[in-house]
């Protein structure tokens, strides 16, 4: 089986490890197409032994998801499998693809294994609460794999992209203006650290204290969906929803109940741990670590402490 | 773009409707909000569409008229034909809807689907050749020829999409207004239009086990003090903090 793995959008090149493993149990050799607008030229990327070509892709500026979708439609015709990487980006183009192609599609993929000819692929499904293994009928699967996909370690080796670039006709989907905004997605996706601060941030006026903190580990800030409904902080923080999610070293989170869609973008956070006045939180059931206590005494308090050298 | 048509004058939304609950899905209800806004800006008729049992068709179909639907259509399934209904099937039904509806704007949810988490639209607008702008933020102009929209995926996009187009707004931005009592009377004096469909036969996806997740092991281990949790840091950060 011949499988391309797709990883597009600006922390693209994070996700080749997770692509290169999910595609392991379809064939020992993949090809990967990368699209990062921000990357110019020729790119090399760290990728795993069986990832054994790649290519780049460039358009102009303001390349609509259409014309990303053509392209890697082109490059498509000659596999049989198509792995895209869990982008928002991703989770415009992959669906589009997959429905002009009448293919299987599943997103959030957690596991993918054969059973015979059979491909089963699993993913989270009732807000996380269970797992379902899904047979793929029929045509050419199309998978949207979950970011911190599990993986064993693999050798690695650079890998040098051929460029490629995007072109045809703009029909149908134009892009008018671009706005660069805060590339917060992409620096939470690469960060080694995060602070995710919730609603209890929110309730206790602390937001400032968790930035304070934030700064002093070096870490980057995520949000639950009532910051940026409260309009504290901006959607690029969010964290949980379709193509938005992290796996850092450690994830401290503040004043977060645990609504399961958030608990999913954070569940791939190697430590997780979590201060909430609440000990019945659901997020602590999820957490390695958790505080019970008082946001405006706990915070003031780990600060000084992490102060001192 | 393409030559100036004569707009179709509507929008239609698709909500996800649960049997479980009885009620439409939460994030259904910013969807709608979201389509209701674009009928009183753009002075559009709006469509309200479900695919649900038969034995909720009444139910769903209230709460849409209560939310500001000036028609509703109900697509009827069996029940044994809900767990079979996988996106596939899902999207076929609602390509006859869209067909049926001639609407310029189509509205679908980001978690229509249980199976592929926010695809819905994509997919649907994929296999019948439309155009799909997604995290959609703000639309800005619509005429019968196009739809100029405000997407956010990462940056800030405009765009503009030969119409008809399929859109996903960002629900947050979108939140529900409380439905008011008199909404509620009047929905309750209107009728929808139902009409049976059955699954396809045909499917992509075929559910094999529904299991406990195989989650990595948590300590869940509770600290007692600020220091404690000083220490867990630092260990994590690799004593640099």
């Amino acid at each position: 089986m011949r499988v391309l793995l797709v990883a597009l959008g600006r922390s693209s090149r994070v996700s080749v490890l997770d692509l290169a493993t999910a595609s392991l149990a379809l064939s020992r050799r993949a090809h990967l197409l990368l699209y990062d607008p921000e990357v110019v030229g020729e790119a090399v990327v760290e990728a795993p032994e069986n990832v054994e070509k790649g290519w780049i892709l460039h358009a102009d500026e303001g390349a609509s998801p259409l014309l990303v979708k053509e392209a890697v439609r082109r490059i498509a015709e000659d596999f049989d499998a198509l792995l895209f990487n869990d982008s928002p980006l991703s989770f415009w183009v992959a669906p589009l693809l997959a429905g002009e192609l009448a293919s299987p599609l599943v997103t959030d993929v957690v596991r993918v294994r054969r059973e015979g000819e059979a491909i089963i692929v699993t993913r989270p499904i009732a807000k996380e609460t269970l797992w379902a293994d899904y047979e793929l009928i029929g045509g050419k699967p199309v998978l949207v794999v979950r970011r911190g996909f599990e993986a064993p370690e693999l050798p690695r080796r650079v890998l040098r992209l051929e460029a490629l670039y995007a072109s045809g006709a703009r029909e149908g989907l134009r892009v008018l203006e671009v706005r660069k905004a805060d590339t917060g997605l992409a620096r939470l996706e690469l960060a080694n650290v995060v602070v995710g601060v919730g609603d209890g941030v929110r309730q206790s006026g602390t937001l400032y204290l968790a930035e304070r903190l934030a700064r002093l580990l070096g870490a980057e800030v995520a949000c639950t969906e009532p910051l940026v409904k409260s309009g504290l902080m901006d959607r690029s923080r969010l964290v949980g929803i379709s193509g938005r999610r992290i796996a850092p070293r450690l994830y401290l989170a503040l004043g977060v109940s645990g609504s399961l869609y958030h608990l999913a973008g954070v569940a791939s956070a190697r430590i997780i741990a979590s201060v909430n006045k609440d000990r019945s939180a659901l997020i602590n059931s999820y957490a390695d670590y958790f505080y019970v206590g008082d946001l405006r005494e706990v915070l003031p308090a780990l600060i000084e402490r992490l102060s001192q050298a | 773009m393409a030559q100036e048509k004569r707009a179709s004058g509507c929008v239609l939304v698709f909500a996800k409707f649960l049997s479980s609950e009885g009620c439409l899905d939460e994030q259904a209800l910013s969807t709608v909000e979201f389509s209701r806004a674009l009928k009183e800006r753009f002075g559009l008729k709006l469509v309200g569409a479900v695919v649900v049992e038969e034995a909720f068709a009444s139910l769903a179909a209230r709460e849409l008229f209560a939310r500001g639907a000036d028609e509703v259509r109900v697509y009827a399934i069996p029940t044994e034909a809900v767990r079979r209904c996988d996106l596939w099937g899902m999207a076929r039904i609602m390509q006859r809807a869209v067909s049926e509806a001639g609407c310029d704007l189509v509205v679908v949810g980001e978690r229509s689907s249980d199976t592929s988490f926010g695809c819905l639209g994509g997919y649907l607008a994929g296999m019948m050749g439309l155009r799909y702008i997604r995290y959609v933020v703000e639309v800005l102009e619509v005429s019968g020829s196009s739809v100029k929209a405000v997407s956010q995926p990462e940056e800030r996009i405009v765009m503009e999409a030969e119409a008809p187009v399929v859109l996903s707004p960002l629900s947050e931005l979108y939140p529900p207004k409380p439905v008011h009592a008199r909404s509620k009377i009047e929905a309750a004096r209107k009728r929808p239009s139902v009409v049976r469909v059955e699954a396809p036969d045909e499917r992509r996806l075929a559910l094999k086990t529904i299991r406990r997740p195989e989650h990595r092991r948590r300590a869940l281990a509770e600290l007692t003090g600020v220091s404690e949790l000083a220490d867990v840091i630092r260990r994590a950060l690799g004593g640099s903090a």
